[in-house]
């Protein structure tokens, strides 16, 4: 197995030395390997569990659930259905996101409209202070 | 046109925007002419509305809804305006 030291993983994986060892302090990595000198040497399984990790968190994952998800990495076969679940309520916290975007979206799709139709200053910032009104009319 | 429930249209409009007068007032001329008790309309001022204005799905002014539906996103002529009012 190949063995890397620190400098060689920021630059490999683009994390930061101090992210690095904070990783293994709270245990998301294991005990790093030291040699002779004290320095860290990481191996190939680091990198690949660094990899997870990074893929984890954009995939919006907490340190805390991706530390659940690395014990089941280890052993997936009886880490299915706790990895299906997990995936779940992340899917549902993503569709929850998603309606919100696309209300936002919308929003602004809608702001930015109303600023290019008008034809003296901006209706947006103009129309702030006002109080709501609703004409109702026959 | 319906006799008994109410038709309710909605122009979606902000201040300093000139097609929106006229999508205002293209509204109001119809009303006239359809002269139906049942037949209401009303100003939506989209920044006052803003939230009820996403919700149909507005993203430019002027637009028209009927009856919380949104029908047109840009202004129509007065024969389309009236031909869908007529036909509900």
């Amino acid at each position: 197995m190949n063995a890397y030291q620190i400098g060689e993983i920021t630059a490999t994986t683009g994390l930061s030395a101090d992210t690095l060892r904070y990783y293994e302090k709270i245990q998301l990595l294991p005990k790093i390997q030291r040699n002779a000198a004290g320095l860290r040497i990481y191996n190939d399984k680091d990198i690949s569990r660094l990899r997870f990790i990074q893929r984890a968190q954009k995939m919006n994952f907490s340190l805390a659930e991706i530390k659940d998800l690395l014990k089941m990495r280890e052993n997936p076969q009886k880490a299915r259905k706790c990895v299906r679940t997990l995936t779940q309520q992340k899917l549902l916290e993503v569709k929850s996101h998603l309606k919100d975007l696309k209300t936002l979206h919308n929003e602004l799709t809608l702001l930015v409209n109303l600023c290019g139709a008008s034809e003296a200053g901006c209706p947006i910032i103009e129309s702030m202070d006002k109080p709501p009104q609703v004409k109702r009319r026959k | 046109m319906s006799k008994n429930s109410v038709i309710m249209i909605e122009v979606f409009a902000t201040p300093h925007c000139r097609r929106c007068q006229g999508a205002t007032q293209l509204v109001h001329a119809v009303a006239q002419e359809l002269a139906n008790d049942t037949l209401q309309w009303r100003e939506v001022n989209v920044i006052e509305e803003i939230d009820y204005a996403v919700r149909l799905g507005v993203i430019a002014t002027p637009a028209i809804a009927i009856n919380g539906k949104l029908v047109f996103t840009s202004l129509p002529s007065k024969k389309k305006l009236k031909m869908h009012v007529q036909a509900l």
